[in-house]
């Protein structure tokens, strides 16, 4: 291979006592482009920003052109000719296309807009890019923005262009157009690299594909010497010929999988067909909740979802698998109050989401529990007491004081009941909850959400970046809530965790949503294939 | 990035509120170095002003009665990081509001009508306060603004009416008649003037300190400041809370005018209680948001206050000195605000 553009080498991070990227090797050639694949928390977009100079490696080193790179910041990752196409676009939206690619290009003096444009309109021939120079970025779609966020990365001579996540947003349409850009600056000696969990992106341009998981490259090959089954097999668990993740087998403990999972589960390939759990389960309850031709979109208008609908039953755990990004977080947002659909109907008993009072308090009182995916922003207060956050979605109910005044000794003593229930490692009821770790954040949240036996329960990646124990015990509860009548909706990019635990499994993926199947109607390749976007 | 960073540790707001005790000790010799004078003799005027001298203490403790009570609006709002700038209006509107109604409320048996009339000036501090937080709650209008656009409407309403419907019978001066005596707050301590507004304010630091420590409605408050996207997950209705808690605030601000007015001066004059919203903001900051901190707080606050106008008498040192330092502190809020921020994004 010709000098390499780019070369990670030993690169390492790591967030306190979570090591995001593991002495992670990658290199990319010019003329190449390069697929970076992986879940959700693999550690693509830590990666992303050590190349982008937002984030400094804790080890190894980054070489530009064969040369020792210190990727300080942005700027001088951009100095440097790497260019980058970020996930959220930072734009301005009353400044024109040319006014947005000088943003930070030009130094003080006048501007000349027609030299400007004129420049824009050369860097979009090149690229094949089609935008109007003179058009505000506020009026432009979805695509129309990334096109300039391209732009804005092309602006100056670019050797590496970076770009993450492209597509999740765009119309299969714009995703031609993008990729056939791609192929462009292929051809003109650009490398490339597309960081991504869409399958169809690696086979429709990429070159090589590198698989991260859980933070270690897990493979690195030319395109054309691997599948999409073996790419879903090594995002979800590291390993070829495993679709379906039998890494559950070894994190749960022969007693779990002799009483959910049933024997006849060898590991290494999946069989087609697993039952979800032993026949003796209980029929389904009667339904607590149901969506009716629900469409969903994102905070920037696309559309995430459409025409959703099921029902949710008692004592049924019903998972939504699918790689994040597809509309889960959409879709509990809408089901937790925290927002309405923008088309059809979510129902729980009394309360719909056309009322006025659709929230999550009303939903609550009702009887729902959120675990939500994000716990920091979401789920606790990180200077407040673990008391404190164990009354945050609580604090409105009747047992929990007495009249208009919190009954702070029975909430300590409910705080002290649920470190011992829920094994939570603290110094007491007292200590903030931002100086917990991670599990034992969740473990928090997972008892203030399941202590008062909740009717429904939206568990959003309940057991992700934990711990083996932690997971299995996140996964116990919710057979136990399961068990006790309770209506679970599980939120999962991992197969084993779904293949686990649920009775019935809806995939979300651009923009579609199939299902729900039972487990045993159907396999994990199938699920996969879904989830991947086939 | 881990907890310590991401979370204030409580240790570290005690070292960033004595930082800044430091940093007005420090900036204070300095500046009176500059003015030309002796900063130790000037120091020991001003402590000896404030708090050694009968007269000087009474002094501050009048003055720290509506600095108390102005204090525990700022603190509440500002633990939901909603920032009521709007005290100085509040203040007015509130006393305004109970002066108009002072007419009807001398007709009442007399204890009840001083408590109407508290009641009034409350009333007057809520609706103003919650004029922004309806603005806030319903168009998302930066309470900031809101607050200080109003500080200078209620102002002008102010100026108005001691110059037309509520200026005094002689007609002479811009100012109301003294409230009848029936409506004045009774004295506790006679020669020193210091009024059973004490009194009132010791109460509202009790009952705020519940309110905020122990109520459904304080733990939203203290989840909407934490975080707020957490405190909506969790049932709270950021609308409403808002809207609540700037009228909760302005109440507090309301009930420092009529307790001024009905405590102080009993009546209302030009340039009544100027400068008290802003000092109250440096009081509920180096109180730490606090409500039971925030009565010391105040009473230090009045001490400088009351010093510096010894100084000033004495000395060549301008009594503005004051207002240099409670900027200053307000300041150090700020940059420790944002330096958290900072921490937070990183």
């Amino acid at each position: 291979m010709a000098q390499p553009v780019l070369a990670m080498d030993g690169l390492t991070k790591r967030y306190g006592e979570v090591t995001a990227v593991r002495s992670l090797d990658l290199a990319v050639a010019p003329g190449e482009v390069l697929a970076l694949i992986g879940e959700n928390g693999a550690g693509k977009s830590t990666v992303v920003n050590m190349i982008a100079g937002m984030t400094a490696p804790d080890a190894g080193v980054i070489l530009v052109g064969g040369a020792r790179a210190a990727l300080s910041s942005a700027r001088a990752a951009r100095a440097l000719g790497i260019g980058v196409v970020h996930q959220h676009y930072a734009l301005v939206p009353s400044f024109t296309v040319a006014e947005t690619v000088a943003l930070g290009r030009v130094g003080a003096g006048r501007l000349d807009p027609a030299a400007l444009a004129a420049r824009v309109r050369d860097i979009s021939d090149r690229a094949g890019i089609v935008v109007d120079p003179a058009a505000q970025v506020g009026s432009l779609d979805v695509a129309g923005q990334q096109r300039v966020e391209i732009l804005k990365a092309l602006s100056q001579d670019v050797r590496l262009l970076l770009l993450d996540e492209p597509t999740t947003v765009l119309t299969p349409e714009d995703a031609a157009r993008l990729f056939a850009m791609v192929a462009r600056l292929k051809a003109s000696g650009v490398a490339v690299i597309l960081v991504t969990h869409r399958l169809d992106n690696v086979f429709g341009v990429c070159d090589r594909v590198a698989v991260l998981h859980a933070g270690v490259k897990v493979a690195d090959l030319p395109v054309a010497r691997t599948s999409p089954r073996d790419l879903v097999s090594l995002m979800i668990s590291g390993r070829t010929g495993d679709s379906g993740a039998d890494g559950l087998a070894q994190r749960l403990s022969s007693e779990d999988l002799t009483l959910h999972q049933p024997a006849a589960d060898p590991p290494g390939p999946a069989p087609a067909r697993v039952p979800a759990r032993a026949a003796a389960a209980p029929p389904p309850g009667p339904v607590r909740m149901g969506l009716e031709g629900v469409a969903l979109h994102r905070a920037n208008g696309s559309v995430a979802v459409a025409g959703l609908g099921f029902a949710l039953h008692g004592g049924e755990i019903l998972a939504v698998a699918g790689v994040d990004g597809n509309g889960q977080s959409e879709l509990v947002d809408a089901m937790a109050g925290l927002s309405r659909p923008d088309r059809g109907i979510i129902r729980m008993g009394a309360l719909d989401s056309g009322q006025e009072g659709w929230n999550p308090r009303a939903l609550r009182r009702a009887g729902l529990a959120h675990i939500p995916a994000d716990r920091r922003r979401n789920g606790i207060l990180p200077g407040r007491s673990l008391t404190e956050n164990l009354l945050l979605s609580r604090f409105f109910r009747p047992a929990a004081g007495r009249g208009w005044l919190i009954d702070r000794t029975r909430a300590e003593g409910e705080a002290r009941a649920a470190i011992g229930a829920f094994d939570i490692r603290t110094t007491g009821p007292a200590q903030p909850v931002g100086r917990l770790s991670g599990g034992n954040q969740q473990k928090l949240v997972l008892a203030r959400e399941l202590m008062d036996d909740p009717a429904v329960i939206l568990a959003a990646h309940p057991s992700r970046g934990l711990d083996v124990r932690t997971i299995a015990f996140v996964q116990d509860q919710l057979r136990r809530h399961r068990d006790r009548g309770a209506a679970i909706l599980l939120v999962s990019a991992d197969l084993g965790e779904i293949w686990g635990l649920a009775d019935r499994v809806v995939t979300l993926s651009s923009g579609r949503a199939r299902g729900p199947v039972a487990p045993g109607d159907t396999s994990r390749e199938e699920i996969g294939g879904w989830m991947a976007g086939h | 990035m881990d907890g310590r960073t991401l979370n204030l540790p409580r240790d570290t707001e005690a070292r960033a509120a004595l930082g800044l005790i430091a940093a007005g000790a420090l900036l204070l010799p300095g500046l009176i170095a500059v003015a030309g004078e002796n900063p130790l003799r000037v120091l020991g005027l001003m402590v000896a002003g404030a708090f050694l001298d009968l007269r000087g203490l009474a002094d501050t403790v009048v003055r720290a009665i509506p600095l108390c009570l102005m204090g525990l609006g700022v603190a509440v709002a500002f633990r939901a990081r909603v920032f009521n700038i709007g005290g100085d209006g509040q203040f007015l509107i509130g006393a305004a509001l109970a002066v108009a109604a002072s007419g009807w409320l001398v007709l009442l048996p007399a204890p009840l009508g001083v408590v109407a009339l508290l009641a009034a000036g409350t009333l007057g501090g809520a609706l103003w306060g919650g004029i922004a937080g309806v603005l806030r709650a319903r168009f998302n209008a930066n309470e900031i603004i809101a607050t200080i656009l109003l500080n200078y409407i209620a102002l002008h309403v102010l100026s108005w009416l001691i110059r037309g419907p509520l200026q005094e019978a002689a007609g002479v001066f811009p100012r109301t008649d003294r409230l009848p005596p029936d409506l004045r707050l009774p004295m506790l301590v006679d020669a020193a003037r210091i009024s059973a507004g004490l009194a009132v304010a010791l109460v509202a630091v009790g009952v705020l300190w519940l309110v905020m420590a122990r109520s459904r409605f304080g733990f939203q408050v203290t989840a909407l400041g934490e975080n707020p996207e957490a405190a909506r997950y969790g049932g709270v209705r950021p609308g409403l809370i808002t809207a609540a808690v700037l009228a909760l605030s302005g109440a507090l601000a309301g009930l420092a005018g009529i307790v001024e007015v009905a405590g102080v001066h009993g009546r209302i004059q030009d340039g009544f209680g100027a400068g008290l919203g802003i000092s109250g903001i440096a009081v509920a900051l180096l109180a730490r948001l606090n409500p039971l901190w925030v009565p010391a707080s105040a009473f230090g606050f009045a001490g400088l206050h009351v010093g510096s106008a010894t100084v000033a008498r004495a000395t060549a040192v301008p009594f503005p000195v004051v207002n240099v330092i409670e900027g200053a502190i307000i300041l150090a809020y700020l940059a420790a605000l944002a330096l958290r921020g900072r921490q937070r994004a990183g």
